[in-house]
């Protein structure tokens, strides 16, 4: 990862490769604190249920550190829970020990299905006919597809985990396109609720499909048979509220700098050639970047084909007319715009000069800290004596608060583990060597 | 989860290190822009490139002829949202134009992103 040299194209400029190489260090050495940040979070948002699975899956692939922060985390909730709701310190040790010992058991059982197929089938071979999951004295066959409601929210099974003693999991996508992992008896089986509601049609019955997987179905065919499954205008409000940030980091330079993978660095400088001048690179990689910009929004759309970004998002919401449907295909929308993109003025007013590709500042990635480290590691790792830190950790928190807090020893520590610390912070650090 | 996640867990690379996860995400993310790339005319190019790159006549005049009620959307409102306290001051009106140019001109996006997906798939169980 940190050698590009073998699959780099050649570079005439070799401070430029000394560059780019410390460029892609920074970028990685941020990524990788910015991951284990965002596990954290992921997983302070997962119930014990979900962690369990996610457990499973870290001990399988060997992921003893990450193992060891969700073990901490779940640790945390079934603490929490057995002591709420008035934060008792008296935990009643047996509730706490039964609770673990299910946490274990479960992990156990999905752990050993990850690596021993056989140990858990699929819904269909193991002939799950009456699992949980529909109310009671209404068959039901949950599998993968089944629409499903679960803690309120429509969604769909993605995932089924069913043990040799018959009890089954499931993983589902809600229609926010948010992914829980829980046990049968916490879902409800809306098809199963739906043809009861049909065999008494006295009953009324709440039922609403929810997403169709990605993929399987076409924008067309989930129009003509399921319009009930065009998100709602809640449903949209809600998945831009979660994905507006994400869609306009896209357009950050610090998305450019920090998100740059080998493959990626790589892929930028595809087609640059030795012979090119700097004009004609800059342009190579802009190019090259508005590729990758069209993967990654295709790549998101694709994964919500069905359920918020395709053309039904547009024309449900009148902003989109004659997107689709009008029969001109790629080709008709094409011509239609050629208008506006033949206009000399239009298209010179942003010339390659201006559209070029600038890679951010490069910064010292020693200058960030990963979980459980603090000001001592962080000076060490910048060349400095780390007992300087001792005469230094005042004047930090005072010119910068948000990026440190008091710790129980009296001494500072850096708040928030995974970031690069601030110009004005790195500058006085930088006092010291 | 995240769409990193739901890619992995759909490609099966579960087992591979976050670093080889990632190169089997920006792989499949490059593929799919190229294949999409290469259904556009230079033309749709330039006006895809040129939208971002933030030229406001071209962007204004895209959703003008494309979407002229943009501004009524959710999705716009919801891009617009903490506009004014943005620090690199992302235009809405970029990233809203970006997202439906790509829908529009696409018009096999998903069966061409759940084509790469299922190739990317196989070639990676091929090494299994």
């Amino acid at each position: 990862m940190s050698e590009q040299g073998p699959t780099t194209p050649p570079q005439p400029n070799a401070e430029r490769v000394s560059m780019n190489d410390r460029l892609l260090n920074a970028m990685n050495k941020h990524v990788e604190n910015t991951e284990v940040a965002a596990l954290q979070e992921s997983y302070d948002a997962m119930d014990v249920d979900e962690l369990a699975l996610e457990l499973a899956e870290a001990i399988d692939r060997d992921d003893t550190i990450g193992a060891e922060q969700i073990r901490a985390t779940a640790d945390y909730k079934i603490m929490d829970q057995i002591t709420r709701p008035d934060h008792q310190t008296d935990v009643a040790d047996d509730e706490y020990s039964d609770e673990v010992t299910k946490f274990s058991d479960m992990v156990g059982q999905l752990s050993k299905r990850l690596s021993s197929p056989g140990d858990w089938v699929a819904p269909s071979a193991a002939g799950a006919g009456d699992v949980l999951g529909a109310p009671e004295g209404v068959p039901s066959e949950l599998a993968i597809g089944s629409h499903v409601t679960f803690e309120g929210k429509k969604g769909f099974i993605q995932e089924v985990f069913t043990s040799s003693t018959g009890d089954q999991m499931f993983e589902i996508m809600d229609e926010e396109g948010d992914m829980h992992f829980t046990r049968s008896e916490n879902v409800v089986d809306i098809d199963a609720v739906a043809v009861a509601a049909e065999a008494a049609p006295a009953e009324a019955v709440d039922v609403v499909a929810g997403p169709v997987e990605a993929g399987t179905t076409s924008p067309e065919d989930t129009a003509t048979t399921a319009p009930e499954n065009l998100p709602t205008p809640e449903a949209k409000e809600k998945w831009f509220a979660k994905h507006k940030e994400k869609l306009k980091n896209i357009f950050r330079p610090s998305y450019w700098g920090a998100r740059f993978s080998g493959v990626q660095y790589r892929f930028m400088e595809k087609g640059v050639t030795e012979n090119m001048t700097d004009e004609e690179r800059n342009k190579q990689r802009n190019k090259n970047r508005g590729i990758m910009m069209l993967g990654i929004a295709g790549s998101a759309v694709g994964l919500y084909a069905a359920g918020l970004l395709t053309h039904q998002l547009f024309d449900a919401l009148g902003a989109h007319p004659g997107a689709v449907g009008a029969g001109g295909g790629g080709g008709g929308g094409g011509g239609g715009e050629a208008a506006a993109i033949t206009d000399p003025n239009a298209h010179s007013g942003s010339g390659s000069a201006e559209t070029t590709f600038n890679p951010p500042e490069v910064i010292d990635p020693n200058f960030t800290i990963s979980n459980n480290e603090g000001g001592y590691r962080l000076l060490g790792s910048l060349g400095i004596d780390p007992s300087k830190w001792d005469g230094i950790e005042q004047q930090l928190k005072t010119l910068s608060p948000s990026e440190f807090f008091l710790m129980d020893d009296g001494h500072y520590g850096l708040q928030n583990p995974g970031a690069i610390l601030s110009e004005p912070v790195r500058n006085l650090i930088n006092t010291l060597k | 989860m995240s769409e990193d996640d739901q890619l992995i867990a759909e490609l099966e690379i579960q087992n591979l290190t976050l670093e080889e996860q990632q190169n089997v995400l920006d792989e499949l993310r490059m593929q799919i822009g190229e294949a999409l790339a290469s259904g556009y005319t230079d033309e749709q190019m330039a006006e895809y490139q040129a939208i971002i790159d933030d030229d406001h006549e071209v962007i204004n005049a895209w959703l003008i002829a494309n979407a002229p009620d943009y501004k009524s959307t959710t999705a716009y409102q919801q891009l617009a949202e903490g506009y004014d306290s943005d620090p690199d001051k992302v235009s809405p009106d970029k990233v809203y134009a970006y997202m439906a140019w790509v829908e529009k001109n696409s018009p096999e996006l998903a069966e061409t992103v759940a084509r790469i997906k299922a190739d990317v798939k196989a070639n990676i169980d091929s090494y299994k």
